[in-house]
Formats: structure tokens, sequence, C-alpha cells
């Protein structure tokens, strides 16, 4: 019984010695400080470039005064997480991503419809206001301008069809790469009326001869190396790569060419609903927009903005685009297996 | 626990062991921990202090920077010279301009690159030894804000993750509108320049801004990530600084809240040291632990040794062997016991040897009685066969003879060796009428006894070696002799008396009657035994006492204690 009075005096000594020990091990100072209230906070995930996304959201910090953390990732990579989160997620907003894929998640994003709507560019719109459109890309031609002379190369969809080209087109494989299968469908509801769906498929890939980039950035540096003389990508691809001084010319084909938006969607059960809606307002504001423009090769969804260069558009059907999108693939992949 | 307990408890080795333990070891573990934690502490705030001063050291140069920066922009911004050379195309007041630029920078260029833009965010002026004039889209970041805050310096944290950079711009006012804007840029070589000598090697230095995204940051805290780690942090609401940090940090404000200075030290009181503290500690303890177990041995063989010896002289002692002695030789509280133990064993040694001496005395009398019934049954058969042979033939005196000598044979040879008194009388009487045929009835024999007194129990034959000797020795040379046995009870004791009228005995011979030698009472045994048997059943109170008185005769007294019959006998023969 003493020797137990004993030890627990002991144990208590030593256990009063050990946290005082602690204690000056670690002095508590500034911690509280830096707590960030959760008004100040809001979390992204961006399927965009950091060069894009970087400066944006830079800009939006020391405007609004909101700490935002990112989620980059892929656009597919994305959308499943937040179909896995469902509702329950940390984020707040997926920011870029073609609008047929927002669509498709549609079901894991709350409306909101932005304030700047109406100037705005609305083909493209979500009807429940499930997404918000952020820039235009629209699908270009380019060629090589050492290997074709500007007078030569192709001016609309029907002539790339053309047996001239067999074997000169550099082309991503739709079934890998979402801005080639807009391109192909792009090319597709061009040429239906003249020669039917499967036409222009077979066509084309007769004249791509069997040699297809793997991914979409394979496009412009097969065109820019010479291995290529024209190829098929988006119009902010090439320009980027012209400002960085490649010897390529850019054509927006004479009879249109589709300008499908990516976008932004508001997530269901977003923790910081208010501060993501302001996102959204920010960046369809006129300075973000300018931007796009300006900076980064992009195409403003702004209808009261003066562009520098207005393109012809052909409207591009989401909804045909979505519906035959399997069996367009299946006939691809079987004409080039 | 219990069994542990247990087993410490076995052994006054291990328990002295455990206490050794208990009492050298604690100590030394409570000072160790102790002097750790004090060492810890002692050398973290020493650290902490030599941390701080250097902190305040680059922070004083970073504040004494924006202040000569801040100036220098306002100069800039209001130097005419500079002003018309922003609209300017004429080369030759461009080219002043370009002087008036490097006049105000001067001292400063090391440390920052000078820009001068137009209102539309074009660059007009730059000190960059490049000369690469890149433009900023004036509704944009910086030029945006400065234009909004004209009048005022301001910072914003520029370029992509991997260099960044600082600005810092100003607006400038041609008739009260933004005609441009003067900004320093700040790059990482630039901060080195600023910082070189305001901290030692083992600092890291990170600069962030007010979203805590890094402006500017030394090599290994670049590495580590410190700055990304830090906004992570914050943004989950995590504790800003950890225990697994590898460098240990401070954070201040600076330059108004615009910036954060992070000052890294690397952790002073690494794992290494620790453990080389602990290592020390440890070996302070075995060592602690070593002598504990060494002393203890010592203590329990100095204690226990005698505790051993005294337990094996009890094994000993309960074995028989009371000759056993521990003499321990010591003076302390075990000698003590040693002695009493030593003592205590004499004294049973001598208890046992008396007692030995009691019982073979018993013996020996019960062997001389013994041999006097020799072949007892045929002598018992032939006289009772002479009794009726005598009555056949008319001899009476031979009947009486015969059948008194079968009668008191008969007691003799049974196994009780108490009967009454009243039996033991008539013994006597038979015995006595025998000796009268015998010599011729020249005696008689009386007895008196109370009626109350018949049932006293008495060892069996007493009286007849008394009535022997008086018949034989003292009534020898006697014509006409009287025996008379006298009983009566005094102070709860039996006194029986037989006294004679015969010669007496000499006072020589009385003397050594009444001492009770037994060497010397040869020939007349009869008293020896009987005194001793009483002895022995009665203790030394009891016994034969004899009174006499030459010529007149002799008086000779049994005492034996009131026994009435049906008490058990057993407990009288037992005392």
């Amino acid at each position: 019984m003493k020797k137990n009075i004993i030890l627990t005096f002991f144990a208590g000594v030593l256990l009063a010695i050990g946290i005082w020990g602690g204690m000056a091990a670690f002095p508590g100072k500034e911690e509280n400080g830096y707590k960030l209230e959760e008004e100040q906070k809001l979390v992204v995930y961006t399927s965009h470039k950091k060069e894009i996304y970087e400066p944006i959201i830079k800009e939006f910090e020391e405007r609004s005064g909101i700490w935002v953390e990112i989620v980059p990732g892929g656009t597919n990579e994305l959308l499943q997480k937040i179909q896995n989160e469902d509702g329950r997620g940390a984020g707040d907003i997926m920011f870029g991503g073609g609008i047929d894929s927002l669509q498709a998640y549609g079901d894991y994003f709350a409306p909101y419809q932005c304030g700047q709507y109406e100037n705005l560019d609305n083909t493209y719109a979500s009807e429940q206001n499930l997404y918000t459109v952020f820039s235009k890309l629209p699908a270009v031609i380019i060629y090589n301008k050492k290997l074709v002379i500007s007078a030569g190369a192709p001016r609309s969809w029907e002539e790339i069809l053309h047996s001239r080209w067999k074997g000169h087109i550099a082309f991503a494989n739709p079934v890998k790469s979402g801005s080639s299968y807009t391109a192909l469908q792009t090319m597709i509801q061009a040429l239906e009326k003249k020669y039917g769906k499967e036409e222009v498929i077979k066509k084309f890939s007769e004249n791509l001869d069997h040699d297809i980039a793997s991914e979409s950035a394979g496009v412009i540096e097969d065109v820019i190396a010479g291995r290529k003389q024209i190829g098929i990508t988006y119009e902010e691809t090439a320009l980027k790569k012209i400002a960085a001084g490649a010897d390529i010319g850019v054509i927006y084909p004479e009879k249109g060419t589709s300008a499908v938006p990516d976008g932004c969607a508001l997530l269901k059960g977003a923790p910081h609903q208010e501060n993501a809606e302001l996102f959204i307002e920010f960046i369809v504001s006129e300075d973000v927009q300018r931007l796009l423009e300006d900076q980064l090769y992009r195409r403003s969804v702004r209808t009261d903005m003066t562009k520098a260069e207005a393109i012809k558009e052909i409207p591009y059907n989401l909804a045909y685009s979505r519906e035959y999108r399997e069996e367009v693939l299946a006939l691809w992949e079987e004409l080039n297996p | 626990m219990g069994r542990t307990e247990s087993i410490v408890k076995q052994s006054f080795r291990r328990e002295l062991l455990v206490c050794f333990i208990l009492t050298a070891m604690l100590p030394v573990v409570i000072s160790c921990v102790f002097m750790i934690r004090v060492f810890k502490a002692k050398l973290s705030r020493d650290y902490e202090k030599a941390a701080a001063e250097q902190m305040e050291n680059v922070e004083k140069i970073l504040t004494e920077f924006q202040k000569k920066a801040d100036m220098t922009l306002e100069n800039i911004a209001s130097n005419p010279v500079v002003i018309r050379g922003i609209t300017e195309t004429d080369s030759w007041i461009k080219s002043k301009a370009y002087k008036q630029l490097y006049e105000q920078t001067r001292g400063l260029r090391e440390q920052a690159q000078f820009l001068v833009y137009d209102g539309e965010g074009k660059c007009v002026f730059t000190t960059s030894s490049s000369g690469q004039m890149s433009n900023l889209p004036p509704y944009w970041g910086i030029l945006k804000v400065a234009r909004a805050h004209s009048g005022e310096t301001v910072i914003r944290r520029a370029g992509d993750g991997k260099s960044p950079s600082l600005q810092i711009a100003r607006a400038i006012v041609v008739e009260e509108e933004c005609g441009g804007f003067v900004m320093a840029v700040l790059d990482e070589s630039h901060f080195e320049n600023i910082l070189r000598n305001a901290y030692d090697d083992k600092s890291d230095i990170v600069i962030l801004d007010q979203f805590w995204e890094e402006v500017y940051s030394t090599e290994i805290a670049g590495e580590e990530e410190l700055g990304q780690k830090l906004r992570s942090r914050r943004m989950a609401g995590e504790k800003i600084r950890q225990a697994a940090d590898g460098i240990s940090f401070y954070i201040m404000p600076i330059w108004d809240g615009g910036l954060f200075l992070v000052f890294g030290k690397e952790v002073v009181f690494t794992d290494d040291i620790t453990s080389t503290l602990v290592g020390v500690s440890a070996t302070v303890a075995a060592l602690c632990m070593l002598l504990c177990m060494f002393m203890a041995t010592l203590m329990s063989e100095y204690l226990t040794a005698p505790i051993k010896r005294l337990t094996k002289a009890m094994q000993n002692v309960q074995g028989g062997d009371l000759d056993v002695r521990v003499n321990s030789g010591r003076e302390d509280e075990l000698g003590q016991l040693s002695d009493a133990f030593d003592k205590m064993t004499g004294e049973l040694k001598n208890y046992m040897e008396l007692q030995v001496r009691q019982q073979k005395e018993l013996s020996d009398s019960n062997i001389a009685m013994m041999q006097a019934q020799l072949n007892p049954h045929f002598l018992y058969n032939t006289l009772d066969t002479m009794k009726w042979l005598a009555k056949v033939n008319h001899v009476p005196e031979i009947a009486t003879l015969s059948a008194g000598l079968a009668r008191i044979l008969r007691k003799s040879i049974s196994a009780e060796k108490f009967i009454t008194l009243s039996e033991e009388i008539k013994l006597v009487t038979y015995y006595a009428e025998i000796q009268q045929l015998r010599f011729n009835h020249n005696f008689s024999f009386d007895v008196e006894m109370p009626m109350e007194l018949e049932d006293c129990i008495v060892p069996k034959l007493i009286l007849q070696p008394i009535v022997e000797n008086a018949i034989l020795h003292g009534l020898r040379d006697k014509e006409e002799g009287e025996i008379l046995c006298n009983i009566y009870e005094k102070q709860d004791a039996l006194y029986i008396e037989v006294i004679d009228d015969g010669c007496g005995i000499s006072g020589e011979m009385l003397e050594l009657i009444n001492k009770k030698d037994r060497e010397a009472l040869k020939g007349h045994i009869g008293f020896y035994n009987v005194n001793t048997i009483l002895n022995l059943y009665y203790g030394e109170a009891y016994g034969v006492f004899v009174q006499a008185e030459r010529g007149k005769g002799t008086k000779v007294t049994l005492t034996i204690p009131v026994n009435k019959e049906g008490q058990d006998a057993e407990n009288i023969g037992g005392r």
C-alpha cells in the first residue's frame, strides 16, 4: 500500500516534468492569428492549364480577398471525382471542361444564372443554367508555311477530303482526344448534307492514311516539324505556337467552323457557394474576357466586346454529337484499326 | 501483477532489489528527464533569441528597402523629364528621360529592375540590361490597382509558380489623369542582393504575399516547398507549425501587412542530439542498475545469511538435534535473535534430558516389579490347587496361606495400576495374615480407616512393602508386636501411617531413608520404590516419610492426594 503511494507520487512528478518540458520546447506563439474563416475560402477544381488558371485565380484572390485552393486535374478525372463525392466533397466549382462534358455530369451541378447572362453568347447556354460558358474554342486548320503556300492551303472542311492531302494531314485519335472528336463532329455536321455521315468519316480516314497522332498535342508538333503539311486543332493552340515563333498559318474554314465553348459549373452542395458565384461572375467579367483574347489566345464569350477578328461560326449540334458518339467512334475504330 | 508481486515477495533478496531499484533509479530517471527537458528548453530559447535577432535584422533591411523604393518610385513618378519622355517620340528627349531614370535608381538597380509604362500598359523605359520590354494589360493586375490607388505605392506578386517576382508600382499622374506607371520588379537575384549578409547560412527565408503565395524563397526552403506547405496548412485550418517540420520557423507581417516574412531555422534540437542525451541517460541508468543489483545482492547476503543459518538450525531441531548452536557473533537484532535461539535450544535440551531420566527411572521400577511377577499364573494356579487340597485334607492354615497368597498374586499380576484404598487394605491384610502364620501370630495387625476414604484411589501394592519392612525389620526381635495402619485425610491429602512398636531405625539409617538415596537404600528397596512411585505419579510433594525412635518403634507415613473412585485414574497416572 505504502509502496503504491510512493510509486504514484513519482509517476506524478515524472508526468509534471514531461508536461512542463513539452511546453517549454514548443512555445505556442502566433498560432491563432492566422486562422482563416470559411467565408474567405473557395475550392476550385480546374482542368485548365496552369497558364490559364494561374493569372485568373491570382487576380480573383487579389480583388476579392478570397483564398482559393486549386485542385488541378484532367476534365474526366475531375468530373469522375465530382461524381464520386456526390455533393459531399470539398469542391465548390468546376472550372474548365467542354460544355458537352459538363452537360453529361449535370446531375452534380447546381443551377446558377450568371448576372451578366444577357451579355454572353448563349448559343450553347445550358437550359437549366447548370453551367456558364467561359471561352470559345474554334477548331481551325493549320498548315506549315514552308511546305504549303498560303493560296494552296485548304479553305474549307470539304477541301480536306481531297485526295491531294492524302497522308499529309495531322489529326489526333478522336477516341482518345475530346478536342479531336469535336473537330471530327464539326466536319461531319458541316458536310453531312452533301456526303452523308458515314461517307465523311470514310473519306477522311482514307486521307489520313492510317497515320494518326495518339494525342492532340502531337498534331501541331507534326505540322511545325514538317512531318505533316496540314493539321486540325484548336485556334488557341495554333495562336500560342505562332506567338512563340512557329512558322505556321491558321485557316478559318470559309463556310464556318464550330466554336464550342468550355464552361464553369457550380457544384451541388458547395461549401462556399457565395464565393463560387462571385468567381463565376468574375470569369465572365470584361477584364477576364479581355485578358483571354489579349494574352491567352482564346475567344471571349461576351457579345459586347469588339473582337480582333470575327470568324464565321456554324452551329454545333451538341445533342447530335452526343447521340452518335458511340456510332461514329465505332466506325472510326473499324476504319482505323 | 499479482504474480509478479508474489514472486518478489518470496525472497528477501528480490524485495531488497526492488526497493533499491526504486530508490536509486527513480531519482536518476527523473533527473535525466528533467535535465534533457531543461537543456532542450534552454537551447531552444537561446536559439529563438538568436533567430529573433536575425529576423529583426532581415525585417529592418526589407523595410529600409521598401522606404527607399517607395521614395524612388515617387521621385520618378513626379519627375517631369520622365513624364515627358513617356509620350515623347523624340529620341533626344527619351534619352534625357532615361538619364533621369538611371539617376534616380542609382544604388538600387542591383536590388530591383525599374520600368516605366504608359497609360495603356506599354513599356516605355526599362533599366533591364537585356532591354526586353513586355507590355502589361492596364485593366489587369498591378496596373489596375496602381491606377485605382494613384498617389500610393502598391505591390503584387507576379510571375509563374516557378520563378515568382514582386512588383512594386505607382501611377504617374499627369493633369489629374493617369499618364503612366512606374514599377520596380524584384526577382530572386534582386532579393538575394538585398538580403546578402543579413542572415547566416543556417537560416532560411521565405517571403509570402498576403495570400501566402511565395514571392521569394531561399534554396532549402524552396526545395522543401515551405511556402506552399504553409499556405495549404493555413487553408486547411491546420497548425501552421508542426512538430515534424525539419525547419522551425517564425512568421511576421512586413510592409504594412502586404507581405509576410518567414524566417526558418534548422531545428536545433535534432533527433541526433536527443538520442545522444537519451543514450547518456540510459548509460547512467544502466550503471545505476548494476550498482543497485550489486548492493542489493551484498545487502541481502548480509541480512539473509544469519536467517538462513537460523532456518537450518531450526530444521535440525525439528529433526531432533538439540546440540545445534548458531553462534552468529553479531550484535544487531539478528544476533540477538540467534542468541535467543541458542539459549532456547539449551533449555529445551535440559528439559528433554530430565524427561528421559524420569522415564528411565519409572521403567526401572516397573522392571523390578515385573521381575517379581515371574510366571505369576503358574504360581497362582498352584496356590489355588494348594488351597483346595488343604481344604480337602482339613489343613485350614495352608488353605488360608494359599488363598491369601493367591489374592495378592492376582492383584499384583493384574494390569491395573490403581486400586481403591479398601482393596489395598484387603491385600495388606492378606499379607499380614500370611506373615502371622509364618511368624506364629507374634504380632497384631490393625487398620483404622474412616469409611469415606474407602473409595480413594491409590497405586496398588504400595502398603505391602512398608508393612513388610515393619514385620521383617521393625518387629524382627519382638515376641509380641503391634502394627497399626492408620488412615486419615488432612488438607485434601490422604495420610496412611504404618506404625509399629518395634526396634525403630538407627538415626544414621533414618537419615539415609529420608534422603531417598537409592544407592544407600540397597536392601531397603521397598521404601525407595514406594517413594519413587508416589513421586512420579504425584510429584515431589508426596511420598514416604519415616519417623523412628530407637527401641520404641517406627512410623512410616505415605502421603497421596485424595482421589475418589470414579475420577479418571489415567488423569492421575498421566500427571
